[in-house]
């Protein structure tokens, strides 16, 4: 039996890049300038990967939304007009509005009440009114997550397959001829036998139902976090985020020509830490005041510093728009030239040559300058509240919004 | 082994159509509004181009031209009694997408090629993949433009009869022929792939 995902997989649809809307509108105004440059092609999907982060910005403000994403790190996305998505590292989401394609990883939805919002994985699809749930993915076993036990969630080890867990509210979910609705603190897994409970899940909200087996489960499970734990603190304590870069991932970077960069994400008022963030982070309601300045600051500093840099590149175009073309013309003579211009950034980041005062820098140049320290006003910020070392912690973490990407 | 698409059912994820309100200003020629348009329709253009084209910078070029003759035919876009606009901006593509094969030999890439994904799953689904898009390569190929279009509006895109016999100006029992016929050459070509354990 082949179904229709798997045709749309094995007969795949070329997709835009993401300069087609504004070269179709380009040759709306004169047909010739718009016209598609073949040579281009290769640049340009390179340029989407690159840019993709931060076009998020332009994907927040527009209620129509649509966008791909594949997140290199925990990576917070608003679709459409209603709907959150926290995607874990490894993620990948492509949305249009209110629906949803999920193809890979763990991804964490909040979906405000109004109409149908869907989210389709492989086995299965999801339809919501307005709810918290967690769709997981499986391409190996996936292990329990925290947040599963604090929502009393209690996820399974699931081998292949799809694995969804309702917090709030409730889910439809439907596998080829089969529907189910799942309330808060149940699970469901769609696989290739269609849909059933997770093998050895158990749903702690039911006072009488959590069997001893189940409890066994959850106890293994602290268990093997509370190792994780003190695995970590016998290292030196927290993983260190792989966007906190020292001089020396900037030399290896240098040295394969790549970049990174992570930036606090933009919300309209700041982003705001939810109460279990911030609980998580070991932190008090109060302390998201400060956090949320930080993030307000963050976002006008960097508005400010792009305008300006976006002056003497594109002053027609907005801040996306603008990033965006930058990072296109990078990639639009060769893929080496991108490279050679993120080998420049890494080795002034490294220490190995000299910044040079901007007016004698390209406007990209500037701007992948100003990305590799793209935290850096935002965990100043916070230092005037929490203090540095703390304020690095906050910075880092990563359960808050961030913006963040790898280039090579 | 069955074709789960030789059912008559239109695949269920109709993605929903844009405002009205940012219809009537595209009518208007409002930038913003057509921009809106293009974001919110240039998946299923490209979609339907390079599954009727194979993949290309042509299928950019055709998604280029169909936007343009979209803009210029806005002002006579008739709110109330016109089409939804993805069917109606699905007709100016395969049209253009027939003509230009009627005039062209393109240089496509090959399915395999253009499947962006990298392998995942057990070895075992893997081979399996790759079975089933080597068939369809080979049987979606090999069906003429004509089946081929009816197939990729009614499977991928959930156009009814109706819908696709406008877009390709043929009656519905040769749409319905046409179907019949590419479903049946799909799922011959198929035929031969394993059922997955």
């Amino acid at each position: 039996m082949i179904d229709d995902r798997e045709l749309e997989q094995a007969w795949p649809a070329q997709a835009p890049d993401a300069q087609f809307a504004e070269r179709v509108l380009e040759a709306t105004r004169s047909p010739e300038r718009g016209r598609r440059r073949t040579a281009m092609i290769a640049g340009i999907a390179a340029a989407v990967l690159a840019a993709a982060a931060v076009l998020l910005v332009l994907a927040r403000r527009d209620t129509t939304s649509e966008g791909d994403v594949r997140a290199a790190a925990r990576t917070e996305v608003a679709l459409g007009s209603r709907g959150v998505a926290v995607l874990e590292a490894g993620a990948h989401i492509a949305w249009h509005g209110d629906d949803v394609v999920q193809e890979r990883g763990d991804v964490f939805y909040r979906v405000e009440p109004g109409d149908a919002f869907h989210v389709h994985t492989r086995e299965a699809d999801t339809s919501v009114l307005g709810t918290c749930f967690r769709i997981t993915v499986n391409d190996q076993e996936t292990a329990m997550k925290r947040r599963d036990l604090g929502a009393g969630v209690v996820g399974a080890l699931v081998a292949t397959g799809v694995w969804i867990g309702v917090y709030e509210g409730q889910v439809k979910v439907a596998h080829g001829g089969q529907t189910t609705t799942l309330a808060a603190g149940e699970t469901v897994v769609a696989d290739r036998q269609g849909l059933h409970a997770p093998q050895s899940a158990a749903r702690t909200g039911d006072s009488g139902a959590a069997t001893s087996a189940a409890l066994q489960q959850r106890l293994n499970a602290l268990e093997h976090e509370k190792a994780q734990l003190e695995k970590q603190l016998a290292a030196g304590g927290a993983a260190k985020s792989p966007y906190d870069l020292t001089s020396d991932d900037w030399a290896k970077l240098a040295e394969q020509g790549g970049f990174r960069y992570q930036l606090p994400c933009y919300q309209p008022g700041g982003f705001r830490p939810s109460a279990q963030q911030l609980e998580k982070l070991g932190l008090s309601d109060a302390d998201g005041d400060a956090i949320q300045a930080a993030y307000l600051h963050a976002n006008k500093e960097f508005g400010t510093t792009m305008q300006g840099i976006c002056a003497s590149f594109a002053p027609d175009l907005g801040i996306s728009d603008c990033i965006s073309k930058m990072f296109t013309s990078l990639y639009s003579q060769s893929h080496e030239n991108a490279y050679a211009a993120y080998k420049e950034v890494a080795e002034i980041r490294a220490g190995k040559r000299p910044e040079p005062p901007p007016d004698q820098l390209t406007p990209q140049l500037r701007m992948l300058l100003y990305f590799s320290q793209g935290m850096k006003g935002f965990e100043s910020e916070l230092a005037q509240t929490f203090g540095a070392d703390e304020a690095h912690r906050i910075a880092y973490a990563d359960d808050l919004c961030f913006m963040a990407n790898t280039s090579r | 082994v069955t074709l789960a698409v030789a059912q008559t059912t239109a695949p269920a994820r109709p993605p929903p159509e844009i405002d009205r309100d940012v219809l009537a200003r595209c009518k208007a020629h409002d930038a913003d509004a057509f921009r809106t348009f293009v974001m919110r329709y240039q998946r299923p253009v490209f979609a339907l181009l390079s599954r009727m084209l194979g993949h290309g910078p042509h299928v950019d070029d055709l998604a280029q031209e169909t936007f343009l003759r979209a803009f210029r035919a806005f002002p006579g876009f008739d709110l109330d009694v016109a089409a939804r606009p993805s069917t109606w901006l699905l007709t100016i593509a395969t049209r253009l997408a027939l003509d230009h094969k009627r005039r062209a030999v393109l240089a496509t890439v090959p399915l395999e090629a253009a499947a962006r994904e990298p392998a995942r799953g057990t070895p075992e689904t893997e081979r399996r993949r790759a079975e089933v898009r080597a068939a369809i390569e080979g049987a979606a190929a090999a069906l003429p433009d004509d089946q081929r279009a009816v197939f990729v509006l009614a499977q991928f895109h959930g156009l009814s009869i109706g819908e696709i016999a406008e877009i390709v100006a043929a009656p519905e029992t040769t749409v319905r022929t046409r179907l019949f016929r590419a479903r049946e050459k799909l799922q011959d070509s198929l035929g031969s792939i394993r059922e997955a354990p």
